[in-house]
């Protein structure tokens, strides 16, 4: 579905962030991206969008891709406009297209009916709870019916309760709804317990270290973290996760 | 970017005045402890207020007042926040200027009367640029500042769900710069009104409130001049309390989001 063909992204000069990128996702996978702060996640998701350009290399597949591609925010409360309700937030993605109203409060009313969100969309922004907030965010990123669904570490203003219901809620609606979807962790527990594969990166220049195909079935249940297997995935992911991070990690 | 204040109880708001009046009349009208031309009793200066209002001289001067500075002002803030908004989008050009608008910003109102007088004239014309220039440079700093100083991510995130420039500037670039452009209309408000009663005073008019204060000055008419300075002060609450409602239901999120 989607190939990025050794991207590369330099700003300014010399400041290499982004260095022979080289991966592919595949159509209604679970992606996940794991990789150190600053190392050029958020970047190659831009690119992807078509917000911020390639230096060198391509991304295939993207192009068919504009305007199917929903986007959920790591900083929920700076991308939601707390001047609009929770359903103009969501609403907007179909305002900006031109939707009808009768057509917009369709798509709405279809989505609230599969989610079944526990708050009233029509209150504001800034009275709703962060997890109520990031709701709206999902929501707003589904509304255009995506064919595929980038999380940049949404869950990482959430407190833990939130955090382990939206990992399921995620890999519930990617099912669902027959979503691709390109996750951003730096949680590596989540980032396994997630992912179809997880594409290990570097950091910068950041490269692809290893790609890691997670060979346990869905649907995936909280119990998974316990078991055996999940225990040697992990150490599997330490062992590359050692690798890319160099001295930082105390792994001998 | 601080939360607004929350107002105080009508008793309360209503205490002050009437703790300043009763001191007043404590001073000037029982005690007589002020000579009456630097104080003069409360209850003469409110039945010169009276007569003023029943001659129709108050509605006269405050009309001309309010109608030179309903011109200068609104134009003001129309051309300041437009050309803000348009100068905080283009970053570029905004550098450029921004000397230039520093510079005229630096330079005291009263300094251009005589510099206006040569251009405009000793009419109404004069008045109204003298409102409109402060008022349009503040408008138009803040309106850039909102704009510069706006969160880029909400930007960023309409730009991912293929927004346009201009939907960008529509549905997020103008409202991240209203809470800084009602301090700008707030400033504005207060400057202009000053501006307006001295270039009354300077240049000259036959009818307006700083003519009828000067006037009152020249001839010791304290009475007549307090009375003016008390309609001076309630326009002047007036106004700016009118500004904050319309700050509190237009930005009703600062403070809060």
């Amino acid at each position: 579905m989607i190939s990025f063909n050794h991207v590369r992204r330099v700003f300014g000069k010399n400041c290499v962030i982004l260095d022979d990128v080289h991966f592919n996702v595949e159509e209604k996978s679970f992606v996940t991206l794991f990789g150190p702060n600053g190392c050029g996640k958020t970047t190659l998701m831009n690119m992807l969008c078509g917000t911020d350009h390639l230096t060198a290399g391509r991304i295939d597949g993207a192009e068919a891709l504009q305007g199917q591609i929903g986007f959920v925010f790591q900083d929920y409360r700076r991308t939601l406009l707390p001047w609009r309700s929770g359903a103009d937030n969501i609403l907007l993605p179909l305002q900006l297209r031109g939707f009808s109203a009768d057509a917009q409060r369709q798509r709405l009313d279809d989505l609230v009916r599969r989610l079944q969100p526990d708050f009233d969309l029509k209150q504001k922004i800034y009275t709703l709870s962060g997890g109520q907030a990031q709701m709206v965010s999902l929501m707003r990123a589904l509304i255009i019916q995506p064919r595929l669904l980038i999380l940049d570490e949404p869950f990482s203003a959430l407190d833990y309760a939130r955090t382990l219901s939206f990992r399921q809620l995620v890999m519930d609606i990617a099912r669902d709804f027959g979503l691709t979807v390109l996750f951003i962790s730096h949680d590596l527990e989540e980032a396994l317990y997630l992912g179809d594969k997880v594409v290990f990166l570097t950091q910068k220049p950041t490269r692809v270290a290893e790609i890691l195909p997670v060979p346990i079935p869905r649907p995936r249940q909280l119990t998974l973290f316990g078991s055996s297997d999940f225990a040697a995935l992990k150490l599997r992911a330490l062992e590359i996760f050692g690798r890319c991070a160099g001295d930082v990690l105390p792994l001998r | 970017m601080t939360a607004i204040p929350s107002t105080p109880s009508r008793a309360t708001f209503l205490l002050g005045f009437l703790l300043l009046a009763a001191a007043w009349i404590l001073v000037a009208d029982i005690g007589g402890l002020v000579n009456a031309i630097l104080l003069p009793p409360l209850v003469d200066v409110l039945k010169r207020l009276g007569e003023l209002i029943l001659n129709g001289s108050l509605a006269r001067d405050l009309g001309a007042t309010m109608m030179r500075w309903a011109y200068g002002f609104t134009l003001g803030v129309t051309a300041g926040t437009l050309a803000g908004l348009f100068l905080g989008v283009m970053p570029r050009i905004y550098r450029i200027f921004e000397g230039v608008i520093e510079f005229f910003r630096a330079l005291p109102g009263t300094a251009i009367f005589p510099l206006f007088l040569i251009l405009f004239g000793i009419g109404d014309a004069s008045k109204i640029a003298l409102v409109f220039l402060p008022t349009f440079l503040l408008m138009l700093v803040n309106a850039s500042y909102g704009v510069l100083h706006a969160t880029p991510e909400r930007r960023r995130a309409l730009q991912a769900f293929g927004a346009t420039p201009w939907q960008v500037f529509r549905h997020v670039v103008v409202f991240e710069a209203l809470p800084q452009i009602f301090i700008g209309l707030r400033l504005a408000l207060s400057l202009s009104l000053i501006v307006i009663v001295v270039s009354e005073m300077f240049i000259g008019t036959e009818v307006g409130i700083g003519q009828r204060i000067y006037d009152s000055y020249l001839t010791t008419a304290v009475t007549t001049l307090y009375a003016y300075l008390l309609v001076m002060g309630c326009l002047g609450y007036a106004l700016n309390k009118a500004c904050m409602m319309l700050e509190r239901r237009c930005v009703f999120w600062v403070g809060r989001a």
